[in-house]
């Protein structure tokens, strides 16, 4: 028994001896903080190389399979009981999900660390039966003013509000009455330019030009007839449907036939003719202002009884 | 030339006289072709004015029957000039020919030697040969070997373009195109006048012969008429104030054309605005220009003068529209 005990005794000494021998024999070390790392996650790879005092051993380590460096080489120097411990740092991460392995680092031709094994994870495990998202859904988020906010928001519509009122109440009343002033505007112009045109004492071919050229200006702010680039053919055309009296009419397309030769063939025409040319645009003006009014009276009603109002403007 | 009414009324008698052959004119060839009355006036237009026209349209709308017709009418001589890709300058002018018998080069006169030319689809000829005709049109004399021939007066050219048919030809320049007095579009008949070219044609009736109504002298004596006609200062601005507007419409509140508007009428267009009014007055037996007559001429003589940009040809804006809207905005004297 006591020989039996002594065997064991001895046998675990020399193990010891071994396992010290082993420990002296390995120089070098390789650790990490973490066995098990998510995708991304920095993990921090420490290298140890006991060395005597006044060595310097150096080593470069510039790649591991599926692993990558974030930051190389932090150095820090330990010294206990005459031996020098020089402990390289790196961390490093990894994009790659799976088990990986830090391999053997051979610091010199016969020390070599242990290989480390190191798990790559997702998040959350990985479930193929789940549909696919590479971005969140959307997700609808409540309106809320903020409290300091709400009070202003109020006073902008107030006033909004009370712009509308305002821009409609005066664009109501006032786009008519525009209308109105510019349609008595044009036939008062008229009647005016063509009692001025009587006593103007300018030649003949002027006289028609302008008597001519306030026909047609009259017609293009009143009836609305593009008169200014029209033929005096065409015009005469235009104009036809303002006319219930064939006579007047006929008279009319006569007197701009009769500018056409003034003007362009030089036609000098007598006293009484150009006296009757004169008189015939007088009453074809009022003809037209009255059948412009009457049609006026028939599509808008309303415009025409306020330009009849009391207190309308009066020419 | 500034005239007094007297001299104008005087002028408006002698057109009353002279003009009586454009009556006879349009109803003898009536008695031949159906309608394309636009189209014969404009060649009478081309004719008094001393211009050339260009004539667009399809085959069979009686392109060529009309200028024969037209040519027998007034007693001149007519040639018809197939333009295609192998034609030569010298098949058009003529050329030098060695004769053996008289042992020298004797001058063989081409085509091109008649009253009435009918260029037949000229965008198919080579631009040298072209340019030969054009060179004609505008000099009115052409030089073989060391001489030079006057051309006969009148002497009008009409030379047709297909305008469905593009591949194989030869567009003519915008240079050249200028040199038309008008380019006219010919369009189909109206179905009451195709019914009875269809009548006509079906029953196999021998068409009446055309007679000669007017001659040659008469036709050079209204060509002279024709430029006395007066045109007063105002018609003169007005055609102005149009062919500006194609060059610079901003000026006249058109800007939205400008986009459209590659180039303007040339000076060329203004004189042939002004040319082809005063025979459409001729027409009219007036012996003045009135804003009507160039409203009337005024497609046909700037259709072919106004260059179209890319942007006006995607949004299938053409010449006609914009003229259109010029008129719209430019006002009448």
């Amino acid at each position: 028994m006591i020989k039996n005990g002594a065997g064991i005794l001895v046998v675990l000494g020399l193990l010891l001896l071994t396992f010290s021998a082993r420990a002296q024999e390995a120089p070098v070390k390789a650790t990490v903080d973490k066995q098990k790392i998510l995708i991304g996650e920095p993990l921090l790879l420490k290298l140890e190389v006991k060395a005597d005092k006044g060595n310097t051993a150096s080593f470069r380590l510039d790649t591991i399979p599926h692993f990558e460096f974030l930051k190389k080489d932090s150095v820090a120097n330990e010294e206990s009981g005459g031996v020098q411990v020089i402990a390289h740092y790196y961390r490093l991460t990894s994009f790659d999900s799976g088990r990986w392995v830090i391999p053997p680092i051979a610091i010199t031709p016969d020390a070599k660390t242990e290989a480390i094994y190191v798990e790559v994870v997702f998040t959350s495990p990985f479930d193929p039966g789940q549909p696919y998202h590479d971005i969140q859904d959307i997700r609808t988020v409540p309106f809320q003013l903020s409290k300091g906010f709400e009070k202003w928001w109020y006073l902008i519509a107030l006033l909004l509000m009370m712009l509308t009122v305002a821009i409609y109440w005066m664009t109501e009343d006032q786009k008519p009455r525009k209308e109105v002033q510019l349609a008595r505007g044009a036939y008062a112009r008229a009647k005016q330019e063509l009692k001025a045109l009587q006593t103007a004492g300018v030649t003949t071919n002027r006289y028609y030009a302008k008597l001519v050229e306030i026909f047609r200006t009259y017609l293009s702010e009143r009836a609305k007839v593009n008169s200014l680039q029209q033929t005096s053919g065409s015009l005469a055309g235009k104009v036809k449907p303002f006319f219930n009296d064939g006579v007047l009419y006929t008279k009319v397309a006569g007197v701009l036939s009769l500018c056409d030769l003034v003007k362009f063939a030089q036609y000098e025409p007598a006293t009484p003719e150009t006296k009757g040319a004169h008189e015939v645009i007088d009453q074809a003006v009022d003809h037209i202002e009255a059948a412009v009014k009457q049609l006026a009276q028939k599509t808008h009603p309303t415009s025409v009884l306020k330009e009849n109002a009391p207190g309308a403007v009066k020419q | 030339m500034a005239k007094t009414g007297e001299e104008i009324r005087q002028l408006n008698e002698k057109i009353n006289g002279a003009g009586y052959f454009v009556d006879a004119l349009r109803q003898e060839i009536g008695h031949v072709i159906v309608g394309q009355s636009h189209m014969l006036d404009r060649l009478l237009i081309g004719l008094l004015s001393n211009g050339h026209v260009l004539l667009e349209g399809v085959p069979g709308l009686a392109k060529t029957l009309t200028i024969k017709s037209l040519a027998t009418a007034i007693q001149a001589n007519f040639n018809r000039i197939q333009f295609t890709p192998d034609l030569l300058p010298a098949d058009v002018i003529g050329t030098l020919i060695y004769n053996q018998q008289q042992n020298e080069f004797v001058v063989r006169k081409g085509p091109i030697f008649a009253n009435f030319i009918l260029a037949d689809e000229i965008n198919r000829a080579p631009a040298k040969v072209q340019s030969a005709l054009l060179e004609a049109m505008q000099e009115r004399q052409v030089t073989i070997g060391d001489s030079t021939y006057k051309l006969d007066d009148p002497f009008l050219v009409l030379a047709t373009q297909n305008p469905l048919e593009q591949e194989g030809t030869y567009p003519l320049p915008e240079a050249q195109v200028d040199r038309f007095l008008m380019k006219v579009i010919v369009r189909y008949p109206e179905m009451q006048e195709e019914q009875l070219i269809l009548r006509y044609n079906v029953q196999g009736e021998p068409l009446q012969p055309i007679k000669p109504v007017v001659s040659i002298d008469e036709i050079k004596n209204a060509k002279s008429l024709v430029r006395d006609i007066y045109l007063d200062e105002k018609v003169e601005r007005y055609i102005l104030d149009i062919v500006f507007a194609t060059r610079y419409p901003d000026r006249y509140q058109l800007g939205k054309l400008t986009p459209l508007i590659s180039y303007g009428a040339s000076p060329r267009g203004s004189i042939n605005l002004a040319l082809a009014g005063k025979a459409q007055a001729f027409l009219n037996k007036r012996g003045f220009v009135m804003p009507e007559d160039i409203r009337s001429v005024i497609y046909d003589v700037l259709r072919h003068r106004i260059g179209l940009t890319y942007e006006a040809e995607a949004e299938n804006i053409n010449a006609e529209n914009i003229i259109d809207e010029i008129l719209k905005a430019v006002n009448v004297p």
